[in-house]
């Protein structure tokens, strides 16, 4: 059953770095935001999706370029962010709502916005229609785009260390993001925090959507795509861990792409793909649940 | 007194005499001439009056007499007419198309010929004298949405002709319900091999030749060019997997590395990657518009156009070339097939001119063979002289034989397939700067 | 046989029924593992999907429909048992996670391994019923005998499960698990039961639906299915079976409602579009200012209780 393939290992590898960065910038805000309040966040798809389509909005039918739906990606999807958890999570919390309770309710929010973009955008497939540069970097195709993904994540990384190291806002993010009741009573104003998480989490989840709208196509369920696999990597993290994140997404990147060159070698399906991802979910969960965060000191949660 | 003074008065008194007779004459005359007139008017009047009345009598009755024998005439029709069933006063037709989903921006375009079609039989008074109504439901691409809009056509609106559905997945999902339920079926875009094996000999019939055909059209045009070493990249559904297959039969080991994609998963690097790594000629690929530009975008992406492309009609469309990158793609490295109508028939000529006349622009891929379903199903319905499916379902045979349409003729054989299916071979060009397809060749 | 026009309608009408009957078994299953017991099971349509295929793979062999099902219920609800062990001893949202992952690989594994079950081809299922020549009417009829009497039995079972000390105890685990276990009750085992009894049931719901849509294929097995069934859960309130099977009622009306709607009223939105945001807006609402749903939970009736309060009547 075993046949060799010649593989482009090289390739595999910046493939791995690309799905690596599309998945960080889409699980930080999940993560981050599942550790503050508490409940994994099913409607973060369509902070995903909002994103993209707003940013597909700038750029093809205003004619503003990439930079500007960047942009827009980034507002709209924090403005959602911001309305999800001031409109419908933290008055459901107040109310003593029940984790099911609160994951139930994104299921609802979720469907609710994805219908919104659908009757706004209609459900067909859109494309964008920029053209990006490709070049060849020895064995390696490159194209700008992922070029952009890849700078976007490590600045997005670079910004996000700072802040949470040197800053108090970041030592809160953490604290809170950890263990929100002790960061709470140690002072911290945890909803302010978590507004502020909300918001930056889903802005970065737009600008995610927005580089896979690009580099493939936009559906409605665009945000369904990205968020499974956005999951496996804040439960491989350890929930609430940034730290844990970036290593996870990175680590799922490559078990994704490196998979499917076994799977073709053992002449399984390539859409198994998606499944590894599910799986090294599911082996996080059982085996050791808090994920990576314990490397950090931080991650899976405190019951 | 003397006589100048009896002269004087009688002098006075004639002249008196004489104005009083002009007055008197003059004035009789006038009053004469009033009295006369009056009697003159009056007796006319009065003659008028009765001649008027008399028309107006005369009218009345002979208008009297149409209306009632007019009337009397209908119901005697009606009662003299033979007892048993016709057709109802309005006929109506359904129609499954995709409106949205995978194959919405397909069915957008192929619901026109079906509703030119209804359009053209209504101007000519309908199905024997009787309009047509067309109920057109979507499907979404989906099986299950099928089954179900199939069964409110059915079921609510009472339709015994259904034209379509487009994906054969659609097909397979209500080809059961539709025999139960006696209801003809009619697609004219499903071109799975397995509706063949799975209905045969009942209501599922098909304007457009099976894929056994396409297959070995495709397998047929690589084989010519003399490749050897060929990969297959198609749809994970029936309409792909039927190419796939029956490429294999005629390629055999020709085929090195054989991929099915999910149209859903919308990136392919990975496959790409495959074909690649596996160094083939040549491409035989089975795809729709969405995964279509998708797959050709990242191919040129990653530089795959030094290898032949030899596409099914999946990918035939203006649609391809809203991305730019699998437009270029598309001219640089793919050849394809489509089902089309035998060259040169008046009656393609005639439904061409038809469709421009209509929506202004000339009829692409489908919307013949749609057009000449809902035809055929029309004249099904006019010589059965029923509106009832098994009945239908026999005249729809029989018509079939003597129809010739804006695809050739449409005979069905047992299984409701068509007998043959020509193909013509295209690729693309940039012309002026637009691209567009030509037609290179034919098969067979 | 005489077709009888008119009825047309009233077939749609009947074809409702048969798919509410077949989601409020769903609806009752998830009922009896999230109401009562506090399970949070996102993935109950991969159990329908394993009782939807086995009973299909068994009536395309030939076997008759009484051993298609009864061995479809088996085998969902032996996947449920094989799946709980590892997952419920984790929190309700990890269970939740898991159990959606599960339902996916399990989805995959069917799409692309075709000598299972067509794969994406999806295969077609012969009815439950053999008799031929029978009007649509009645055909339609016998199937509903079909379903309300699976579904009566299900609630009945149900029913007598939670209305019983079981049913105390479940309740009481769904309310505080760590005081239940203090009390010296396996927590672990009562879960499992519940899960796996649960499980099974959508097994049934699985089997009576693939003999009925006649065709069934992977994508018909979507994570939606069982965000569905949890709508109904909630908007007809955890915990009371009636609750659910209405609330299964409301939300099959309102999709099909939602088809018939757009051929009369002229709306700027589409009607598919509108009947989802509805059903968002409303599950929020629900959950804001009625979680309880619509209808209340049920109150413990054991048998012991029913004495007594008779006994209470009396003095």
């Amino acid at each position: 059953m075993l046949f060799l393939v010649v593989v482009n290992w090289l390739q595999v590898l910046f493939n791995s770095a690309v799905t690596g960065s599309l998945y960080l910038l889409a699980a930080v805000g999940l993560t981050l935001t599942y550790g503050l309040t508490r409940f994994p966040n099913f409607a973060h798809a369509e902070f995903m999706a909002l994103g993209a389509y707003a940013g597909y909005t700038i750029a093809e039918q205003l004619k503003l370029g990439f930079p500007y739906s960047f942009i827009a990606a980034f507002i709209s999807s924090a403005a959602l962010g911001a309305a999800s958890y001031l409109l419908v999570f933290r008055p459901l919390t107040h109310r003593g709502a029940t984790i099911i309770h609160l994951m139930v309710a994104s299921i609802g929010l979720d469907f609710f916005v994805r219908h919104l973009i659908k009757q706004v955008w209609g459900g067909e497939q859109l494309s964008f229609r920029m053209v990006w540069p490709y070049f060849d970097v020895g064995p390696v195709r490159i194209t700008g785009l992922w070029v952009a993904l890849i700078l976007s994540a490590i600045v997005m990384v670079g910004v996000m260390h700072i802040v949470l190291t040197r800053t108090r806002l970041g030592k809160a993010i953490r604290a809170s993001a950890n263990n929100p009741d002790l960061a709470m009573a140690s002072g911290v104003d945890v909803e302010k925090i978590a507004l502020v998480v909300w918001i930056v989490g889903a802005a970065l989840a737009g600008v995610g959507g927005l580089f896979r709208a690009a580099d493939t196509r936009l559906v409605p369920l665009i945000g369904w795509e990205i968020l499974l696999p956005a999951f496996a990597v804040v439960i491989l993290g350890g929930i609430g861990s940034f730290y844990g994140a970036l290593i996870a997404a990175y680590v799922i990147g490559l078990a994704e792409n490196f998979g499917v060159v076994f799977l073709v070698m053992f002449k399984l399906s390539t859409d198994y793909k998606f499944a590894i991802a599910f799986l090294i979910l599911i082996l996080t969960l059982i085996l050791k649940p808090s994920g990576f965060g314990r490397l950090f000191g931080e991650g899976g949660k405190v019951v | 007194m003397n006589s100048s003074a009896t002269t004087k008065t009688t002098a006075v008194l004639v002249a008196l005499i004489i104005v009083v007779a002009v007055v008197a004459g003059v004035g009789g005359y006038f009053a004469g001439q009033s009295a006369g007139y009056d009697a003159g008017y009056k007796a006319g009047y009065d003659k008028g009056v009765m001649a008027g009345g008399a028309k107006a009598y005369e009218k009345g009755k002979s208008e009297g007499y149409k209306a009632g024998y007019e009337t009397g005439y209908k119901e005697g029709l009606k009662a003299g007419k033979p007892k048993g069933p016709t057709l109802p006063d309005k006929i109506k037709i359904g129609s499954l198309m995709c409106l949205s989903g995978f194959l919405g921006p397909m069915g957008q375009k192929i619901k026109l010929g079906v509703e030119l079609a209804v359009k053209e039989i209504n101007r000519k008074g309908g199905i024997a004298g009787r309009p047509v109504e067309l109920i057109v439901e979507d499907t979404a691409t989906d099986p299950k949405t099928a089954l179900e809009a199939f069964k409110k056509l059915v079921e609510v609106d009472g339709c015994k002709v259904v034209i379509g559905p487009m994906a054969s997945p659609e097909v397979m999902a209500i080809g059961k319900y539709a025999n139960e339920r006696k209801v003809v079926v009619i697609s004219p875009t499903a071109t799975s091999p397995k509706i063949t094996t799975e209905f045969p000999d009942d209501y599922i019939f098909r304007t457009v030749g099976s894929d056994a055909l396409q297959g070995k059209a495709l397998a047929d045009t690589a084989l010519k060019k003399g490749f050897t070493k060929i990969a297959t990249l198609v749809l994970n559904n029936p309409y792909g997997i039927g190419i796939e297959e029956k490429a294999k039969e005629v390629l055999g080991d020709k085929i090195v590395l054989s991929i099915r994609y999910d149209p859903t998963k919308m990136d392919f690097r990975t496959e790409l990657s495959q074909i690649k790594d596996a160094g083939v000629e040549a491409v035989i690929y089975v795809g729709w518009y969405e995964d279509g530009q998708v797959m050709f975008r990242q191919a040129l992406e990653m530089g795959l156009d030094n290898i032949q492309w030899i596409a099914a009609e999946g990918v035939y469309g203006e649609p391809m070339f809203k991305v730019a990158d699998a437009a270029e793609f598309m001219k640089r490295a793919v050849i394809g097939t489509r089902p089309i109508a035998p060259t040169g028939l008046i009656t393609y000529k005639l439904f061409a001119e038809s469709f421009k006349k209509e929506y202004g622009k000339a009829p692409t891929m489908y919307q013949d063979t749609a057009y000449d379903a809902t035809m055929l199903a029309a004249l099904a319905i006019a010589y059965a002289g029923q509106y009832d499916g098994a009945k239908i379902k026999d005249a729809l045979q029989y018509v079939s034989q003597y129809y010739i349409g804006a695809t050739g003729h449409k005979m069905f054989d047992k299984n409701g397939d068509q007998l043959t299916q020509f193909y013509e071979i295209w690729k693309v060009e940039k012309v002026d700067g637009k691209y567009k397809f030509v037609g290179i060749g034919r098969w067979p | 046989m005489r077709e009888v026009r008119l009825s047309e309608p009233l077939i749609y009408v009947l074809d409702m029924a048969v798919f509410v009957g077949i989601f409020a078994i769903l609806a009752v299953s998830l009922n009896l593992e999230y109401g009562f017991t506090g399970l949070a099971n996102f993935g109950k349509v991969a159990f329908f999907m394993v009782g939807a295929y086995t009973s299909s793979i068994l009536a395309n062999m030939g076997f008759p429909y009484l051993a298609c099902i009864t061995v479809a219920t088996f085998a969902a609800g032996f996947v449920g048992f094989v799946a709980s062990l590892p997952a419920l001893k984790l929190q309700a949202d990890y269970l939740a996670i898991v159990t959606l992952a599960f339902g996916e690989i399990l989805r995959f594994i069917f799409k692309n391994e075709e000598w299972i079950a067509g794969g994406v081809q999806g295969i077609t299922v012969p009815s439950a019923i053999t008799i031929t020549g029978v009007p649509i009417q009645t055909m339609m009829l016998i199937q509903l005998t079909i379903v309300y009497a699976a579904l009566a039995i299900c609630y009945f079972i149900a029913q007598r499960v939670v209305n019983s000390p079981y049913g105390r105890t479940i309740r009481a685990i769904r309310e505080d698990e760590l005081a239940a276990q203090v009390l010296g009750k396996d927590v672990f085992k009562y879960k499992a039961q519940m899960f796996t009894l649960g499980s099974a049931m959508a097994g049934v719901s699985g089997s009576l639906f693939s003999q009925y849509v006649r065709f069934i294929d992977p994508y018909t097995f979507e994570p939606i299915l069982t965000f569905t069934v949890w709508m109904m859960v909630i908007l007809g309130g955890p915990a009371n079976n009636l609750g659910v099977i209405l609330g299964a009622v409301f939300v099959q009306a309102l999709e099909r409602g939602a088809r018939i709607a757009k051929d009369y009223l002229l709306l700027p939105v589409d009607p598919h579009n509108l009947r989802v945001m509805i059903i968002g807006i409303l599950i929020i609402l629900i959950l804001m200012y009625r979680p309880q749903g619509l209808f209340r939970e049920s109150k413990v009736k054991t048998p012991a209780l029913e004495v007594a309060s008779k006994w209470k009547k009396r003095s």
